[in-house]
């Protein structure tokens, strides 16, 4: 008898072929048999016109703090997501003194936005060495994690306060060689570095005060492991980019490491430099580097409100000016005058397209909460007045702290990105996940992958869809037994429907830690997901099992 | 002074979910490239060109774009020192 099978689904195992009808059986944590299955199982799952396939692996999130309260990263493991891997931009929770818990908080909530609040009431603070935080997460862990090393950590262990003041003597470069090993055998999926973000006094963080050397000789450790290196590059400017790309590509083929770097975005306007961009990715892989572009699936939204000014408004002076100059108090009696109020609607007619797109997202009132979600056409309707002065009105009403999203302004050319995500030296990922949590969701990447790109524009096959999410990304990563439904295989499974799975509306919830409030989306069309053999998420049930282990052990692949 | 000037200037969604500007720099050679710029280096940038709206900094030196973002990196440093 087996302990589970999924029966009547078809199956989509990750290696791009076609589907296929088949049964898939489960003993222990791994997959025994594909095929048809006659005997009977302790439970049993019908998955008929559902797809069976590996569970999705997210290659950046931002889950550290998480994790430490959350051992599901909710509302990941129920999109299907069975691997996460934290440590992203140079940024982990380990290996971390005491004496440096506080301006750790502080960066992770100037480049992560995750609260304060929520690491004074969320966090037990009892670890300090990598070693000890991978013990500290796996106790209750449903979800797999595969966890970076954050280069910013490293260097603030090693150097203390001159890690934000200096570049490194050949003495602390060698102790941080040290550390990254001991961060490496503990389980560390490899190193993440940043030459962009800004720490909690909005200085640069201290990986960008890395000389080329110090960054060299971590390469070189990882390269002792075959681990990956993660890198932000100065991704506002192409050229920038793509001299980062060459200095990766060096790396890679000097020491025989996978690199990536993240965010890549497919924009109108950007469309030349992204094409720059991927030509060099072509040429480098050529080579025989490997420096994986990571790009995201879902479109960019923009968030504002008129008390923090916003280049949305720049091609209309009059707004733009007392949006950048006035004080709140001079903006809201602006909006309640008159005269400018028809200034203001005249220079504000371009804008027409936006209003049955533009959602009221967040209010402080009691009185409007009732339109939150709505759109400002829909809004107008119920106020019986226009978009723009809605828009206004609520503002003033709300003492500026009107809330409002433009969806879809960036990264929305659907040809354009789903060229990109096709594209064979492209990789699936950039989520995310667990970061910004007070500005938008960053979970459902994968549901909106398949209803967009796979089922509403038919410009992805579902074959490729989960490959790019399964197989490819455990092969980027190193990441041993996973990412594939084969005999002998761990068994991460999810389990959805290709008709519904969907990211879900986005919505503000009141889950973090310290009474926080984040956004989240829930799973559509997810019916059931499976990590390390047990149920770790049903539409039924919710969650259930706790299986989930720290990844990769790629040592032992490279020994082997 | 000669060099690249800006050819082209757009709208464009950061990835923090905030309005950049994208601006194109044409070389003298023909060659392209796109820098991003936040809403403090616009400000900058449109007060050093003179520009009351976008389509007013089509046209300027590269150098406009270089300190504009030179001090938009800056006020982070001069508001620390400030504060200190």
């Amino acid at each position: 008898m087996y302990d589970l099978v999924i029966r009547n689904g078809k199956v989509v195992d990750g290696s791009g072929l076609p589907a296929f009808k088949a049964d898939v059986a489960v003993m222990g944590n791994r997959i025994v048999k594909i095929g048809q299955v006659p005997e009977a199982a302790r439970e049993e799952i019908n998955a008929e016109g559902k797809i069976v396939a590996p569970g999705f692996i997210d290659p950046h999130t931002h889950f550290d703090a998480q994790l430490l309260w959350d051992g599901c990263a909710k509302p990941a493991l129920a999109h299907g997501v069975t691997t996460i891997v934290p440590g992203n931009c140079s940024l982990s929770l380990a290996p971390l003194k005491a004496k440096h818990r506080m301006k750790l908080v502080g960066m992770f909530n100037q480049i992560e936005e995750m609260p304060l609040k929520a690491f004074k009431e969320g966090v037990v603070w009892d670890w300090e060495t990598f070693s000890e935080y991978i013990t500290r997460i796996r106790k209750g862990l449903a979800i797999n994690v595969a966890p970076l090393v954050g280069h910013s950590v490293i260097r603030l262990w090693v150097m203390n306060e001159a890690a934000t003041e200096r570049t490194a003597t050949d003495a602390e470069i060698a102790e941080m060689q040290s550390v990254l090993r001991e961060c490496l055998d503990a389980g560390a999926a490899g190193l993440s570095t940043s030459y962009v973000d800004m720490d909690e006094k909005l200085l640069p963080v201290p990986s960008r005060y890395a000389d080329a050397r110090e960054v060299e000789a971590l390469a070189s450790v990882l390269g002792e492991y075959g681990r990956v290196l993660q890198i932000v590059p100065e991704f506002y400017d192409s050229d920038l980019t793509i001299a980062r790309l060459d200095q990766l590509a060096e790396l890679s083929l000097k020491y025989n490491i996978p690199t990536t770097f993240s965010p890549l975005f497919m924009n109108a306007d950007n469309v030349d430099a992204v094409n720059r961009v991927m030509a060099r990715v072509d040429e480098q892989f050529a080579r025989g580097a490997r420096v994986w572009p990571q790009v995201q699936t879902r479109p960019i939204d923009i968030s504002f409100s008129f008390s923090v000014p916003s280049l949305l408004f720049m091609r209309f002076p009059t707004w733009y000016k007392i949006m950048r100059f006035g004080t709140p108090d001079e903006i809201s009696a602006f909006f309640s005058d008159s005269e400018n109020r028809v200034k203001l609607i005249a220079e504000a007619a371009p804008l027409q397209g936006l209003w049955p797109t533009l959602v009221l997202r967040h209010v402080e009132t009691d009185a409007n909460q009732k339109y939150v979600g709505k759109t400002l056409k829909e809004i107008a309707e119920l106020r019986n007045t226009t978009p723009v002065e809605a828009m206004m009105d609520l503002s003033v009403e709300e003492g500026l702290e009107a809330h409002f999203l433009s969806a879809g302004m960036g990264h929305n050319d659907d040809a354009k990105v789903a060229g990109l995500l096709n594209h064979p030296r492209v990789h699936i990922g950039a989520s995310d996940g667990g970061a910004h949590i007070l500005s938008f969701s960053t979970y459902g990447d994968t549901g909106y992958l398949f209803s967009h790109f796979v089922r509403d524009l038919n410009l992805m096959t579902v074959e490729s869809a989960v490959k790019k999410i399964t197989s490819d990304t455990a092969a980027i990563w190193g990441i041993p037994e996973r990412g594939m439904l084969k005999e002998g295989m761990i068994a991460d499974i999810a389990v959805f429907d290709p008709s519904t799975i969907a990211r879900g509306e986005e919505k503000f919830v009141n889950d973090v830690p310290g009474d926080g409030h984040r956004y989240v989306r829930d799973s559509h069309g997810v019916d059931t997901v499976i990590v390390g053999g047990g149920i770790a998420w049903s539409e039924a049930k919710g969650y259930q099992d706790a299986r989930g282990e720290v990844l990769p052990g790629v040592r032992e692949m490279v020994a082997a | 002074m000669s060099g690249a000037v800006i050819s082209r200037v757009e709208l464009a969604a950061a990835h923090d979910g905030d309005a950049e500007l994208n601006v194109t720099l044409q070389y003298e050679n023909g060659g392209q490239t796109l820098v991003a710029l936040d809403e403090y280096a616009v400000r900058v940038l449109m007060d050093s060109c003179g520009a009351s709206t976008p389509d007013g900094l089509i046209g300027q030196g590269w150098h406009h774009v270089r300190d504009a973002l030179e001090a938009a990196s800056n006020r982070f440093v001069n508001s620390n020192s400030t504060q200190q």
